[in-house]
């Protein structure tokens, strides 16, 4: 616990464009340690393992690596030194084998560049020997599971002499026995003496795990303090700062009114089966669950983006066939992305173009569009919607994220959208855009407009919702009213466990 | 049906080559009984020969779509190659080679360059390229010409038996780039750069290296192509490359490798240049016209984009 630091952050900042991603955030890991790094999203978190594996290159500050100062110019050179990454998404490509997977950018090289496929074979072998872990060597890496991925990585991390090992939220899309399995490794790391920087948003585990707690809100530090000494009550409040209530509007009055969206019996092979629910006009339902689970492909298909094989939907007790996003649209039903850039906003196109995009139908004549209509109705929204944007002839795409997504929000209140369906609304979002956001959406919903969101954020799905499915390997777990919302019980019914206190829908 | 297409996955894995080899051996056995003059010596010996310079440059447009690019100046570095032989070759045949290998490599370092350091789509980038070289080969010899001289031309009519030594020499070549894709470091990277740049490159591979290389690789084997043109024609002709740009793709996607990058071999595209020859071959033995055949080699390349998609989708979903 005394010993020297291995690696000191040291009062570091980083901005991109107009955020400040950190601002003077310092850190310190010690050999034998697990040190858990913990704050909602947008926090800095992943900006902070970047700038220490040499992505980015820090504006302030300095790292200091067994007590030298270093400069980190890139992922290579951590792993030289002795820093690897364990990222959430697996970076092992499908279609090489474990043991090329292993081997890939430090192969064993005899002469002349062939690869000791025979040694690098029984270094993968023993490594995981040595961590007790069993791997078939000559699988092909994308037929293994998500936790047999990450079993994999960590073995190339350990085999590589790494001394600090970085793990960003390994056990998000693990089940819980996968989890109990990783968790076990871990263990059996710090008594290697391997210093963990451990990024995770679960409590048990890092309630299990951490000697130490670092806490970013907003790019600052909020403190670092020993597991040992802090509450789990504590370090919620680190984490959130605020009450929840001022982020997240209060849910409104009067009950719901008739259903908006009715699905039956939806599916889509290898996605989602049987996916029977409804969603009221005025009511906010979230799909929780947690990554690939189906929900994704499930409100991909009700816009239409994704041909379901099975099932029917009804839009205000209309039946409606969805084969494409213009159908979709047509029977009054709105979509937003979680790949803004990519699916949902056109970059270079300006705010105005962007917003007009999806109901320029509405003001059109003879196949023209009416500009001073338009013109007027868009600047109308920019300022209603508060977006920060230097006019509303600026490309979309020198934006932030939180205002790109209010741009795309703009699109479905110009047009008379009678369902809103939201992939991921906050993601890479700030917490200021955020709440403007989730009061956007209570504005849609007291025009009569049924929302259906899909979060793989918990807290978010908690406070902006007033019924949550759970999803779970594409079936509908459970589901929740408001007044049965618990983290825990979600959570649960997340992991495959029937739901406490939810009904089985 | 689930189970039998992902067990026919599993045999496409293992082997790569398997039904371009087995499309080949069908064709040869049909060709044999039922096509006139199929299997007589002349006409073997000529098919043999016809595969070599399409061979060599599938060899090199398969490192290339291996790794996710595609080289649509293949063709054109095959001509320059035979132009710029023909130009230097009366000099000596060591000057000719030298200037035909030197051209051929800064082509590739050009393409390289261009996918690499300005981040152009290769498709594009390599197009660009196309259209200058087919200028450049049309100032260079505006007319067919020059003089190979017949100690190089033996390269193309020496033979031992019914086999001719440019079989052998393809052969030789494919058996070491196949050992080099599957065993060596700068084999995986090529697999690993086409498999997933991000995470190859996350893993520590040199990303933009790899693709210089592999637009290198084609090049060479472009080059080589182009040189056995012009042992064979015994000219330099403007146009004598232009086949090879669609051809070797055509053998590649026929082969079982992925235009996305990262899956496939060169056992498949070598089996399916064969393949592409003898079937060109029968054609003309039959007396079908080039029309018909190239809307066929249209028809055949559908069939098997198709084919190879819809057995990738069904493991997906298995």
């Amino acid at each position: 616990m005394n010993a020297a630091p291995l690696l000191q952050v040291d009062q570091v900042s980083k901005r991109f464009g107009g955020v400040q991603a950190l601002s003077g955030v310092s850190l310190s890991l010690c050999a034998g340690e697990l040190h858990a790094l913990m704050g909602e999203n947008g926090a800095g978190k992943s900006t902070l393992i970047k700038v220490i594996v040499g992505v980015h290159a820090p504006d302030g500050g300095a790292l200091h690596w067994k007590g030298q100062p270093i400069r980190i110019t890139s992922p290579l050179e951590a792993q030289r030194l002795g820093i690897s990454v364990i990222h959430q998404e697996s970076t092992m490509i499908a279609d090489l084998s474990v043991t090329q997977n292993f081997a890939l950018g430090r192969e064993p090289v005899r002469a002349a560049g062939w690869v000791d496929w025979r040694a690098a074979r029984a270094e993968l072998l023993e490594t995981a020997d040595q961590l007790g872990v069993s791997i078939d060597p000559d699988a092909r890496a994308g037929d293994l599971t998500v936790a047999q991925r990450k079993i994999v990585e960590i073995c190339k991390a350990v085999s590589q002499a790494a001394d600090l090992i970085i793990m960003d939220e390994p056990t998000a899309a693990l089940t819980a026995s996968d989890v109990a399995v990783l968790m076990q490794l871990i263990g059996r790391l710090k008594a290697a003496g391997k210093a963990i920087l451990y990024v995770s948003h679960r409590m048990a585990e890092v309630r299990a795990l951490a000697d130490q707690i670092t806490v970013l809100k907003d790019g600052q530090l909020v403190g670092t303090r020993p597991a040992a000494d802090v509450t789990t009550d504590q370090i919620v409040a680190m984490m959130v700062g605020r009450e929840l209530g001022q982020i997240y509007p209060s849910p409104p009055e009067q009950p719901p009114g008739a259903p908006a969206l009715e699905v039956k019996g939806f599916s889509l092979p290898g996605a989602f089966s049987a996916v029977n629910l409804t969603v009221r006009s005025g009511e906010i339902v979230t799909i929780a669950g947690l990554q690939g689970q189906g929900q994704r492909q499930l409100a991909q298909a009700l816009y239409g983006a994704l041909p379901a094989r099975a099932g029917q939907v009804r839009v205000h007790g209309v039946p409606v066939r969805l084969r494409s996003p213009q159908e979709a649209i047509r029977h009054g039903i709105g979509f937003t992305s979680d790949d803004r850039q990519g699916e949902a906003l056109v970059p270079i196109l300006s705010v105005r173009e962007n917003i007009a995009l999806a109901s320029l139908r509405l003001r059109q004549r003879f196949g023209f569009v009416q500009e001073p209509a338009e013109a007027s109705l868009v600047q109308r929204l920019v300022n209603e919607l508060r977006i920060k944007t230097a006019s509303p002839e600026a490309a979309v795409n020198t934006l932030s994220g939180g205002n790109q997504q209010k741009v795309v929000l703009a699109r479905w209140l110009a047009d008379q959208i009678k369902v809103l369906i939201l992939l991921e609304p906050t993601a890479g979002v700030d917490v200021g855009a955020r709440a403007e956001i989730y009061r956007l959406l209570r504005d849609l919903t007291a025009r009569g407009v049924g929302i259906l969101v899909v979060t793989s954020d918990l807290p978010e799905a908690l406070g902006l919702s007033d019924r949550i499915l759970v999803m779970y390997r594409g079936r509908l777990q459970a589901e929740f009213e408001r007044a049965a919302f618990s983290e825990a019980a979600v959570m649960t019914a997340a992991t495959g466990q029937s739901g406490k206190g939810g009904s089985q829908p | 049906m689930k189970a039998t297409r992902r067990s026919l996955w599993v045999l496409l894995d293992r082997y790569p080559a398997l039904p371009a080899c087995t499309a080949l051996l069908l064709l040869v056995a049909g060709g044999t009984l039922w096509v006139p003059r199929f299997a007589t010596d002349i006409n073997i010996r000529n098919v043999l020969t016809q595969i070599v310079p399409l061979g060599l440059a599938a060899i090199g447009q398969s490192i290339v779509v291996l790794t996710g690019g595609i080289d649509m100046s293949l063709g054109g570095t095959v001509t320059l190659t035979v132009v710029v032989a023909s130009l230097f070759m009366k000099n000596s045949v060591a000057l000719g080679v030298g200037a035909a290998l030197a051209a051929a490599l800064a082509v590739g370092l050009l393409n390289g360059y261009g996918v690499v350091r300005l981040k152009l789509p290769p498709f594009l980038m390599t197009m660009a390229i196309m259209f200058a070289l087919e200028g450049v080969n049309l100032i260079l010899r505006p007319t067919p010409g020059g003089f190979v001289p017949s100690s190089f031309r033996l390269l193309a009519t020496t033979r031992y038996g019914i086999v001719p030594l440019g079989t052998l020499i393809l052969a030789a070549v494919a058996l070491v780039m196949i050992v080099v894709m599957r065993r060596s470091r700068h084999g995986l990277h090529l697999y690993a750069v086409g498999g997933g740049e991000e995470r190859a490159r996350l893993a520590g591979v040199n990303t933009g290296r790899v693709k210089w290389q592999a637009y290198l690789w084609s090049s060479l084997f472009a080059c080589l192509a182009g040189l056995f043109l012009a042992a064979r024609t015994g000219a330099g002709d403007r146009f004598i490359g232009e086949p090879y740009n669609m051809d070797s793709v055509t053998a590649v996607v026929l082969g079982g490798t992925s235009l996305a990058g990262g899956v496939g071999g060169l056992e498949g595209t070598l089996a399916a240049a064969a393949l592409l020859g003898l079937l060109n071959n029968t054609l003309n033995l039959l007396k079908v016209l080039p029309y018909w055949q190239w809307i066929l080699k249209g028809v055949v390349m559908i069939a098997a984009l198709g084919f190879y998609g819809r057995l990738r989708m069904a493991r997906r979903s298995a």
